[in-house]
């Protein structure tokens, strides 16, 4: 017998470990993107060799991130396949567009004017290469954007219908699923992510060479540069984070709960728990503060709207999985053979609730004839354990509130001309630059393990959704994974630190640190 | 514990392969082929015999996973890396 949860726990784990690994690349390309982009028109309009440097310099940077991550999210794609066959028969007619479109992106967009980029800076004008670096960056976010139209299906599966015959989700609306509200928000909201990222990337090593006192005047537009973008951006990952929990709080309700420890529904507006102890088995916060009506009013922008609770929810989904089984049966009878209109209507009656009726496989092979404790046990499974979000989201939360900090006093001090004076700002933000990463990893763990138990909400358990496999190949492909990957990152860290710390003195133009004062030797292709 | 003057061993080995002062676009180049030759090594390890090909397994063994009063995973002895089920190496798609 094949142990189905190790099976499904270990791909869990590829794929988490894997999509985590992939996003540390991402939302650099993401945003330092439009950071060249800044710059290079800043060189455009004013024609000052500085900006030109700059652009270069950090689109030298741009270019060890860029090819150090291109292709490291098509594994991800092997991963449906082999480890996660149900799930992939089940969404592949509604994910074959966005990731076609993607690859198109990515490939011939993206890829084609990162080579211009580098390579084309003799060979086009000023404008045309800026138009070139404009497509890289409208490419790469373009890229983003149909792999979380997918993502947001999986998350509200709008525009499809099961259909019995074929055993799948089939497409009925694809604008359904381009605008679905989930995914537009959750594209926003990753873009804006990747844009502070970046931001602190460039302001995190401008302050480094600040306060070693080397190439001051490149430092400061750079400097000046990641504050603005910085802080016009961390205002956006706010702005559209709460739009993303009012999102929620509409189509995602057990998320939304899980989130915030919202266990009972109290009368509107709710209040919010800024901090406690959620303990799953007592259903209570422990030593909870607690703010009055914010909860209430961030979540459906309303005064008379509840926010519902999770023992509520659950009251509903144990009515969902009831019904499940009313549909689970008659796709049962359907399967057999028998495809009378009588059969097709009771199915269609209750089919909505299939995923449901599928969350007692765990329990009981005779989804039929379950027994009230299995469908209690079936009940439970449908919240996911509410601690480990619950701290994820506070984590993430507070480490915005502190980028929003760091680049609003860059900023007042960049203005107010006192910036060498705060060697503590240049400090923190030299430290801070892993911190949006961190809080990246932990959005994509909220927005995924919040989904749990499903792989396509409310359709597909996660655990119907993992192919049949041997525990040991698992093992054996996961540890590839991670040795492929810690080898891609050492690469990647050991370049960017030896041309960071290089500057742009690396761009061997003669007039920077670290190289002779001789007039501009020739640049190299890149 | 190194002095000052004394090289990483990181930086000897760098020295001993030849690699430094290599210009950016070759070290690039170099980390990309070495990138795609794990990737291929990791597809043909692992993932060149997918059980849902081109994102479809045969409706029959859907429903037998979803529907089937039995256990949902039937054994099935394997020796080769994530190779499918014997049943879906009948399947006449592949």
């Amino acid at each position: 017998m094949i142990p189905i949860d190790e099976v499904v726990t270990l791909s869990r784990l590829q794929f988490a470990a894997t999509a985590m690994y992939h996003f540390l690349f991402v939302p650099l390309t993401l945003g330092l993107s439009w950071i060249l982009v800044i710059m290079e028109s800043a060189y455009v309009m004013t024609g000052s060799q500085v900006y030109k440097d700059m652009t270069r310099f950090w689109g030298k940077l741009f270019g060890i991130n860029f090819a150090m991550g291109v292709a490291t999210g098509i594994t991800l794609e092997f991963q449906f396949g082999t480890n996660w066959a149900y799930y992939s028969h089940y969404v592949g007619d509604i994910f074959g567009t966005p990731l076609a479109l993607e690859g198109i992106m990515a490939f011939f967009l993206e890829s084609t004017f990162v080579g211009l980029f580098f390579f084309g800076w003799d060979r086009v004008s000023r404008v045309q290469h800026l138009g070139v670096t404009f497509l890289v960056a409208l490419g790469s976010n373009l890229s983003a954007l149909w792999i979380l139209i997918a993502n947001g299906w999986m998350n509200n599966p709008v525009g499809a219908e099961f259909n019995f015959e074929t055993m799948r989700m089939e497409l009925v609306s694809f604008e359904a699923v381009i605008f679905n509200p989930v995914a537009q928000v959750k594209f926003v909201h990753t873009v804006a992510a990747g844009y502070v990222t970046a931001s602190m990337f460039v302001l995190g090593i401008s302050s480094w060479y600040l306060l070693k006192a080397r190439d001051t005047a490149f430092a400061l537009r750079s400097f000046a540069v990641a504050a603005g973008f910085g802080l016009a951006s961390t205002l956006s990952v706010i702005v559209l984070g709460d739009e993303s929990g009012y999102t929620a709080g509409e189509t995602n309700k057990v998320k939304l709960a899980a989130i915030e420890a919202e266990w009972e529904t109290e009368p509107a507006p709710a209040g919010i728990t800024v901090v406690g102890l959620p303990n799953d088995r007592t259903q209570h916060t422990d030593y909870a503060i607690r703010v009055p009506y914010v909860l209430g009013l961030i979540a459906t922008r309303s005064v008379d709207t509840p926010v519902t609770g999770i023992k509520q929810l659950k009251a509903e989904h144990e009515v969902r999985i009831r019904n499940g089984m009313l549909a689970y049966a008659a796709l049962t009878r359907l399967k057999s053979g028998d495809t009378s209109p009588a059969a097709r209507a009771a199915f269609d009656l209750h089919k909505a609730d299939l995923g449901f009726g599928l969350l007692l496989k765990k329990y009981t092979s005779n989804v039929v004839d379950a027994t009230p404790e299995q469908i209690a046990q079936a009940v439970n499974d449908t919240v996911p354990k509410v601690w480990p979000i619950f701290w994820a989201f506070r984590f993430m939360v507070g480490l915005g509130l502190l980028f929003l900090f760091i680049f609003s006093s860059a900023f007042y001090f960049l203005v107010r001309k006192q910036l060498s004076p705060q060697r503590w700002l240049l400090r923190l933000a030299v430290c801070s630059i892993p911190l949006p990463w961190i809080a990246a990893e932990l959005g994509w763990f909220i927005a995924e393990y919040g989904r749990q138990p499903w792989t396509i909400s409310g359709i597909l358990p996660t655990r119907l959704s993992a192919s049949t496999l041997q525990p040991g190949n698992l093992y054996f492909s996961l540890a590839g994974f991670i040795g492929f990957y810690t080898f891609l990152l050492a690469i990647e860290m050991t370049l960017m630190i030896k041309y960071a710390r290089r500057g742009p003195g690396s761009l061997h133009l003669g007039r920077y640190h670290g190289e002779d004062q001789s007039p501009a030797v020739q640049p190299s292709a890149v | 514990m190194r002095t000052p003057e004394q090289p990483s061993l990181m930086h000897r080995l760098r020295g001993l392969l030849g690699l430094h002062n290599l210009p950016f676009g070759i070290e690039i180049a170099l980390a990309l082929a070495a990138k795609l030759l794990i990737l291929f090594w990791i597809w043909h390890a692992f993932f060149s015999a997918p059980q849902a090909k081109h994102m479809r397994v045969p409706a029959d063994q859907v429903a037998q996973h979803l529907l089937a009063a039995r256990p949902t995973s039937p054994a099935q002895p394997d020796s080769s890396i994530n190779s499918p089920t014997p049943e879906i190496s009948h399947d006449p798609h592949r």
